[in-house]
C-alpha cells in the first residue's frame, strides 16, 4: 500500500483527468501571459528608477566589456587595469555582447541599454508559463506560476547589484527546460535546434546557470535513457551534429575563460572560506521570501511528485535542479565548497513551479484563487520593499562618483595605481584608466578571479588597516565611499587611515572620499 | 500505472533511508567524524538526500509510456499575420536609426524589438512552425539571443570583426529566415 499524506492522496486520487501531453498547444488565454511580462518588467526595472541614479555595483564592468568590444569588434580577453591587469575576463560575453548589439542599433552609450538587460529579466515570467504549461497542462495554474515568477523578490534584488549574466540566465532557463521537454516527446530538427539555441543562450550568458542547465538535463537525459534506451538514444543522436556545429564557439570559449581561471576546482575553491557565517545564514532563511519559498517548496515538490498526470522527464528535471540547489546552497555542512549565497536565486524557478502544483491540491476553484492571489501579493509586496531597499543600498554610479574620478584623471599620472573599496571599483575602473586594486573580501559570499586573488586580497588588507603593502603595491591615491554600505564598512576605513600620517586627504564631496599616500 | 508488482512505498522508504544511513556513517568513519556535530550535520544531510532520492524512486517507477503525439494544425494565415507588423517595425526602426539616432523611441521601443525580437521570431517561424502564435512570440526572445550570440561566437572564432553592419546582415538573415517560412506556408496555402 503506498502511504500518502492526506492532501496529496486526494490530489493522485483525481485520476478521471488525463495524463498531461507536454506538446500540446497553448490556449489562446495564454495571451495573459504579456500582462504578467509588462509587470515583471516594471518590478524588475524598480532600482533602476526608484532613486535619482540607477542602482547597481557590477554593471561597470559589463559596460567596459561592451565598449571594449565595441571599439574593436572582437571579444576582448583581458581588463587593461583591473587588479593591475593580472586578470583575464571572467564574464561570459553574453550579457556584454547584447549591450552593444543595442547600443549599436539605438546608436547610444552601452550604458544606457542598461535599462534594456533589466527589461529582458522579466522573459523569465514567459519561460515558467511555457515550462509550466508543459508539466501541468492547465493554463490558470501556468499563469499562477508565471505570476510567481514574475513577482520574485531575488531578480529584484539581482537588478539591484547588478548581476544582470545572473538575472538573464535565470530568465532563460525555464525556457531551455521546456525546450528540452518538448524536443523529448517531439523530436525533430526544428524543437532540436530551437532546443540547443536557447540552452546556448543560457551557456553563453552566465557560467552557473549554465552549470545548473548541464546537470539537471544530463540528470533527466540519463534517467530517461535508463528507462527506455531505445528512443531515447536516436533523440540525444539527432542533437550531437547540430549542437557541436553550433556550440563550438561557446564551448571553446567556456573551456578558455575556466583554463584561465586554473580550471573548474579553482573557481569554485578560490574563496578562502566557504562556510557562511551563522548571522549571513539566518539572515537569508529569516527572509520572508525565504519563509514563504520553504513553505511551498516542500508540500509542492511532493504535489509534483505524486501527481501521475505530470510527465515524468518533466518531475525528474524539475527535481533535479532543485537537488542540485539544496546540495550546493548547504554542501558546505559537508565540506562542499560553493558559495551558500550563489545558490539560492536558484530556488526560484522551483519554487515557482511548486505554486502551480500546490494548486492541484485544491479542488474549489475559490480556494485555488485564494492561495494564488494570496502568495502573489504577498511576494509583490516583498518585491517592491526590496526594490525601494536595493536602490538605496547600491546607488553607486552617482555624479560624485564620476566628479571623483574626473578629478583623479586630472591630478594623476598613468602609472598612479589606485586602491578602492568593493562597490567604486567596478565603475572607477570604467570611468578612469589607471592601475586599480579593487578590495574583494575571499570570504563567507564573495568570490574573485583565481588570478587576481591575491591583488584583491591586498586591496582589502589596505582599507582593513594593514598598510605593509602600500608600498609594495606602489600605491598612489585610494578611494573610499564617504559614509554608506561598502566593503570593507568606509567608517572603519577612515578610522584606520586617521592613524597614518602618510595618508592625506585630498579630494572630498559628500559621497566620495580620494587619499594620497605621501612618502 | 501501478502494477502489483512494485515494491510497496514503505519498503522503499526502509531501504532508501538504511542505503543513506549507512553511506553517512561510512563518510563520518572515513572523515574522522571532525567536531562535535559531525554525526548531526550528516544525519541532516543524508536525511534530505534519502527524502530525495525516494522522491526520485517514486518517479522512476511511475513512468508512463510517451503519449502519441497530438499537435493541432495552425493555420498558415496566422503566421503570414504576423509578416506585416515585422516589416512594419523592420522598416520603422531602420528609418528612425537614420533619421533619429539615439532618440528614446529607437532605445526602448524599436531597437529591443529590431534586435531582441525580430531575429527570434524568424527563428521561432521557421523551426516552431506547428507551435501557436503565441508560443513563437514568447519564443522570439530567447531565440533572438542565442542566435546572435552564435553568430557573435561565430565571428569571433574566424576573425570577422564584429561591427553593425556585419550584425545587421546576420539579423536580417535570421529574421528572413521566418519571413521565407510564413510566406511560402501562406502561398501553399492558397
Amino acid at each position: 500500500m503506498w502511504l500518502r499524506p492526506w492532501p496529496l492522496k486526494r490530489a493522485s486520487e483525481r485520476s478521471d483527468e488525463p495524463p498531461v501531453d507536454p506538446c500540446a498547444m497553448l490556449p489562446a488565454g495564454a495571451i495573459w501571459v504579456f500582462p504578467i511580462l509588462i509587470a515583471a518588467g516594471l518590478l524588475r526595472i524598480l532600482p533602476l528608477v526608484w532613486e535619482d541614479q540607477p542602482a547597481g555595483v557590477d554593471f561597470g564592468l559589463y559596460v567596459l566589456y561592451a565598449e571594449r568590444f565595441m571599439a574593436s569588434g572582437t571579444l576582448p580577453v583581458t581588463i587593461p587595469h583591473l587588479q593591475l591587469g593580472s586578470a583575464e575576463w571572467q564574464y561570459l560575453p553574453g550579457v556584454p555582447a547584447l549591450l552593444a548589439l543595442l547600443s549599436w542599433f539605438a546608436s547610444v552609450d552601452p550604458l544606457d541599454t542598461i535599462p534594456l538587460a533589466a527589461l529582458v529579466g522579466s522573459l523569465e515570467a514567459g519561460g515558467v508559463l511555457l515550462l509550466a504549461w508543459r508539466l501541468f497542462g492547465r493554463l490558470e495554474v501556468a499563469l499562477v506560476s508565471s505570476l510567481i515568477a514574475a513577482a520574485m523578490p531575488t531578480a529584484v534584488e539581482m537588478v539591484g547589484w547588478g548581476g544582470y549574466p545572473n538575472l538573464i540566465g535565470l530568465a532563460l532557463l525555464p525556457f531551455a527546460y521546456a525546450n528540452a521537454l518538448l524536443f523529448w516527446r517531439q523530436p525533430g530538427i526544428g524543437s532540436g535546434l530551437v532546443a540547443l539555441l536557447t540552452a546556448f543562450a543560457v551557456l553563453m550568458v552566465h557560467h552557473l546557470s549554465g552549470l545548473w542547465l548541464v546537470a539537471s538535463l544530463g540528470v533527466t537525459c540519463l534517467t530517461q535513457l535508463l528507462v527506455e534506451p531505445r528512443s531515447g538514444l536516436p533523440k540525444i543522436a539527432l542533437l550531437l551534429p547540430a549542437g557541436f556545429l553550433l556550440g563550438l564557439p561557446a564551448m571553446l570559449k567556456t573551456a578558455t575563460s575556466v583554463a584561465s581561471m586554473g580550471g573548474l576546482s579553482s573557481f569554485l575553491t578560490g574563496a578562502e572560506r566557504f562556510s557562511p557565517t551563522e548571522r549571513f545564514v539566518t539572515n537569508s532563511l529569516e527572509h520572508p521570501t525565504a519563509a514563504i519559498s520553504i513553505a511551498v517548496l516542500v508540500p509542492g515538490l511532493a504535489a509534483l511528485t505524486f501527481l501521475r498526470r505530470v510527465p515524468s522527464e518533466g518531475k525528474v528535471l524539475v527535481l533535479s535542479h532543485t537537488a542540485i540547489a539544496i546540495v550546493l546552497a548547504f554542501g558546505w555542512l559537508v565540506g562542499i565548497h560553493f558559495h551558500h549565497w550563489r545558490a539560492l536565486p536558484f530556488f526560484s524557478l522551483p519554487t515557482a513551479i511548486a505554486v502551480g502544483a500546490l494548486l492541484h491540491l485544491w479542488p474549489s476553484r475559490l480556494t485555488r484563487a485564494a492561495v494564488a492571489m494570496a502568495l502573489v501579493a504577498a511576494m509583490t509586496g516583498i518585491a517592491i520593499q526590496e526594490g525601494q531597499r536595493v536602490s538605496k543600498e547600491y546607488r553607486v554610479l552617482t555624479p560624485a562618483l564620476e566628479e571623483a574620478a574626473a578629478w583623479l584623471k586630472r591630478n594623476s599620472g598613468p602609472e598612479d595605481v589606485i586602491v578602492t573599496s568593493n562597490r567604486v571599483g567596478f565603475h572607477i575602473l570604467r570611468l578612469l584608466e589607471r592601475p586599480l586594486l579593487v578590495a574583494i573580501p575571499l570570504r563567507d559570499f564573495y568570490s574573485s578571479h583565481p588570478q587576481a586573488l591575491s591583488a584583491a586580497r591586498d586591496a582589502m588588507a589596505i582599507l582593513e588597516g594593514d598598510h605593509t603593502t602600500l608600498e609594495i603595491r606602489r600605491v598612489r591615491y585610494i578611494v573610499i565611499r564617504a559614509a554608506g554600505p561598502d566593503v570593507p564598512d568606509p567608517m572603519a576605513t577612515r578610522t584606520s587611515i586617521s592613524r597614518d600620517s602618510r595618508l592625506a586627504l585630498v579630494f572630498e564631496n559628500p559621497e566620495v572620499l580620494v587619499y594620497r599616500v605621501g612618502p | 500505472m501501478m502494477s502489483a508488482s512494485r515494491p510497496s512505498a514503505l519498503s522503499v522508504a526502509l531501504s532508501g533511508v538504511a542505503l543513506w544511513m549507512s553511506v553517512g556513517a561510512l563518510l563520518v568513519w572515513l572523515t574522522g567524524g571532525e567536531g562535535p556535530y559531525a554525526w548531526t550535520r550528516a544525519m541532516v544531510v543524508l536525511s534530505g538526500l534519502a527524502a530525495y532520492m525516494l522522491l526520485l524512486v517514486h518517479v522512476l517507477l511511475d513512468i508512463q509510456t510517451p503519449l502519441p503525439v497530438k499537435v493541432a494544425p495552425v493555420g498558415p494565415h496566422r503566421r503570414a499575420a504576423v509578416l506585416g507588423p515585422m516589416a512594419l517595425i523592420l522598416v520603422a526602426a531602420v528609418v528612425t536609426r537614420t533619421a533619429w539616432p539615439g532618440s528614446a523611441l529607437l532605445l526602448f521601443g524599436l531597437a529591443p524589438l529590431a534586435v531582441l525580437v525580430l531575429p527570434g521570431l524568424g527563428l521561432s517561424i521557421a523551426l516552431l512552425k506547428r507551435r501557436s502564435l503565441i508560443e513563437q512570440l514568447l519564443q522570439a526572445a530567447p531565440l533572438s539571443i542565442g542566435g546572435l550570440l552564435v553568430v557573435v561566437l561565430w565571428l569571433d572564432l574566424l576573425g570577422v570583426r564584429n561591427s553593425l553592419e556585419v550584425m545587421a546582415v546576420c539579423g536580417l538573415t535570421l529574421t528572413g529566415l521566418g519571413f521565407l517560412s510564413g510566406w511560402r506556408d501562406r502561398r501553399d496555402a492558397v
